[in-house]
């Protein structure tokens, strides 16, 4: 086999091995205070059970990108482009980016594919249905099982969550359980129809400390039990290195850094990555917490050049043209001029 | 519930008695009394009669007593179903409500009736709409209905109805109906003339209603369950339907509970204007001439529904929302 046969070889498995694959995902708002760029030119790919961490600061993106996976963005004032290519069970390979969002395409992915769970478990569950009512709805809209057995999957479900006397809770409405029971609770929904991939949304940001561990303990656990992928957002780069395979460092609303997660911790490239890295607290660590210099700026403001210039050290004359996402040649992306003559391809 | 139910009616004994105290107070408080007017009358008229009623009505109501030993008088009648005498209509106070009572009910509750079905599905649809050409409409309607003076209102539609569908208006019965027996004619012919009614006096109250229910749902619809239920897969209709309304729609029950009495408070006006045979005008009626036993049992039974209203709104409000606790 010659060497261009063996680099198309694992370029067939790559792409076999793509659940989920956005591309050039731009999402805007037109608001009364002008046009805010909430997403601008994300790429990411989700592989078949692997967790995607998806990391950036609050309002750099990640949520919207999350909802625009599921067509769930606000549907005024709302533009979008670029491509979300899913591979369904069903093995075609369907751009969700161009599906009418209420129609019935839409909703056979939704819950059922591809679940979501959100950052506010207090407020998840609706208050006037019980925990098991909302379950047993996932179950009838996706899974055949009624009856008994859909009650016994239920059970099971929560079972499968670790929630104690699931056959009481499910009686139980929302506003008699804790924030991290209710976040179970959201787990338990978003697995009734086995889906092949989850979205998780900060899922532990509004949870203290020792719940926050119970859980992510909990999805990992799940994420090995039954092989689906996970698209884990997260502002904590604590948690990245807990969860997952890959990482996407965002940056108002594009990806900075791609990287598997040793070679992130190992080799943070991007300047706001390493930022990022040298903000974080270290176990024995003596030296200060130095946190990236200014904040994150105004998504209105038109910007030429990198994104991250008027934070950035190393910012150079060139850093006034937008760099492209730099492959480099281990197998890292990263969006910044300094990395260009390392080899490798851009795009 | 039911004990919740049993303390809420036995906590409303004292305040039906501080009801009582004030509106006999304030009944009483205008200088001059219906009494003496009406002797007056009745012997200039040379009835003969006169000291002779007057005497009855003394002696009933011990009108020579002190005022706090005459509002006893009342009051431990009252309790038993003796309601006391109108002085204007020389009748019982018990048969005169009584005659009236019925219409009333029926003009309140074909008026909240209206108002719901309304204002219900016009909030959704505003909500559901919002900033579109359906929701500023509505909204310029509501507006409308809620700045239209009722009176305006009433003759509006006393003229739609007479010149458009030749209809008799005024009154709740047609007079070749008013003295004879219920039969579908006379209900059809009652219909024809409670609509006009049911529009003015719940016109107000549907825009309300109306821009109660947009807000609520446009609130419950940002909401987080909300996105869930999207996420999970629902079709918009059961999301909207099944999960926003009903969480959307709890207020408005609170709001049921004082609905109906303000409508048979509310209804003077109206009923004045249309000639009805309802508690309203006679309500009006008595305050004017200080027919003081009618005008303090129409306060003492408007206030009683208002205090039913609440409870039975409270009860519906906790069966309706698992988070509320009846306690
Ligand atoms: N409906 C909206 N209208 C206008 N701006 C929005 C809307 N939703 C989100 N944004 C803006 O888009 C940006 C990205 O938001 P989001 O994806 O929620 O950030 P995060 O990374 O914290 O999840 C933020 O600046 C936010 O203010
Ligand atoms: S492109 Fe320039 S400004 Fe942007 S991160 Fe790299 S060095 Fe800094
Ligand atoms: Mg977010």
């Amino acid at each position: 086999m010659g060497t261009m046969e063996m680099v198309a070889a694992a370029d067939g498995r790559e792409q076999d091995d793509i659940l989920l694959h956005i591309e050039n995902l731009k999402v805007g708002f037109q608001t009364t205070s002008g046009f805010v760029r909430a997403v601008d030119g994300v790429d990411l790919k989700v592989r078949r059970g692997r967790t995607l961490a998806v990391v950036g600061e609050s309002g750099c993106g990640k949520s919207i990108t999350a909802r625009s996976v599921l067509g769930l963005l606000p549907e005024q004032n709302t533009v979008m482009s670029g491509s979300i290519a899913f591979k369904s069970r069903t093995g075609e390979v369907l751009d969700i980016a161009s599906l009418p969002r209420r129609g019935k395409r839409m909703r056979s992915i939704r819950g059922a594919e591809i679940a979501m769970i959100f950052q506010e478990p207090m407020t998840s569950l609706t208050p006037v249905f019980t925990v098991g009512d909302q379950i047993l709805e996932a179950l009838r809209l996706h899974t055949p099982v009624r009856g008994a057995q859909a009650l016994a999957r239920a059970i099971e479900l929560l079972e499968m969550v670790g929630i104690p006397e699931p056959e009481s809770r499910l009686k139980a409405y929302p506003h008699q359980m804790s924030g991290g029971m209710r976040q179970r609770v959201m787990i338990a929904m978003a697995l009734a129809s086995n889906p092949s991939l989850l979205l998780a949304d900060e899922p532990t940001t509004a949870l203290d400390v020792t719940v926050q561990a119970q859980i992510l303990d909990l999805m990992r656990g799940l994420q090995d039990e039954l092989g689906m992928s996970v698209v884990f957002i997260t502002h904590d780069l604590g948690v990245v290195a807990e969860m997952a395979h890959e990482v996407a460092v965002i940056y108002l609303g594009q990806v900075v850094e791609y990287a598997s997660v040793d070679d992130l911790f190992e080799r943070p490239t991007h300047p706001y990555t390493r930022g990022l890295l040298n903000s974080l607290p270290r176990i024995g660590a003596t030296e200060r917490l130095v946190p990236i210099a200014g904040s994150v700026p105004d998504p209105r403001e038109h910007r030429v050049g990198c994104r991250f210039a008027d934070r950035c050290a190393s910012r150079m004359a060139k850093c006034d043209t937008p760099p492209p996402l730099i492959k480099l040649p281990h197998g890292q992306d990263v969006r910044c001029w300094l990395h260009e003559n390392e080899g490798g391809t851009q795009s | 519930m039911l004990s919740f139910i049993f303390r809420r009616v036995v906590q409303m004994a004292p305040l039906l008695f501080l009801i009582s105290v004030v509106s006999f107070v304030l009944i009483n408080l205008p200088p001059g009394d219906y009494l003496t007017i009406k002797i007056a009358e009745l012997e200039a008229r040379g009835d003969s009669g006169a000291q002779f009623i007057l005497g009855q009505y003394r002696e009933r109501f011990g009108l020579d007593l002190p005022i706090w030993q005459q509002y006893w008088i009342w009051i431990s009648h009252f309790v038993t179903g003796d309601f006391g005498r109108s002085f204007e209509y020389e009748r019982e106070v018990g048969t005169l409500i009584w005659e009236r009572m019925g219409f009333s009910v029926l003009l309140s509750l074909s008026t909240m009736l209206f108002a719901w079905l309304v204002a219900i599905p016009a909030g959704i649809f505003a909500a559901t709409h919002q900033y579109r050409l359906g929701d500023n409409l509505l909204s310029f309607v509501a507006f409308l209905g809620l700045a239209l003076p009722n009176f305006l209102l009433a003759l509006l539609l006393m003229y739609l109805s007479v010149v458009v569908f030749g209809w008799s208006v005024g009154g709740l019965f047609s007079p070749e109906y008013l003295d004879a027996a219920w039969s579908p004619a006379k209900f059809v012919d009652l219909l024809k003339h409670l609509w006009v009614p049911v529009v003015v006096i719940g016109t107000a109250g549907t825009a309300g209603l109306m821009r109660l229910m947009r807000g609520n749902l446009l609130d419950v619809l940002r909401q987080q369950y909300v996105t869930t239920a999207r996420a999970k897969g629902l079709p918009e209709g059961k999301v909207v339907y099944k999960h926003a309304l009903r969480v959307a729609i709890n207020p408005l029950i609170s709001v049921a509970g004082t609905m109906f009495p303000a409508i048979i408070a509310g209804e003077v006006i109206t009923s004045v204007v249309l000639n009805l045979p309802t508690i309203g005008p006679l309500f009006l009626r008595a305050l004017q001439v200080q027919d003081m036993y009618l005008a303090g049992a129409i306060l003492m039974f408007m206030s009683l529904f208002l205090m039913l209203g609440n409870l039975l709104a409270d009860i519906g409000l906790a069966l309706a929302d698992p988070r509320i606790k009846l306690s």
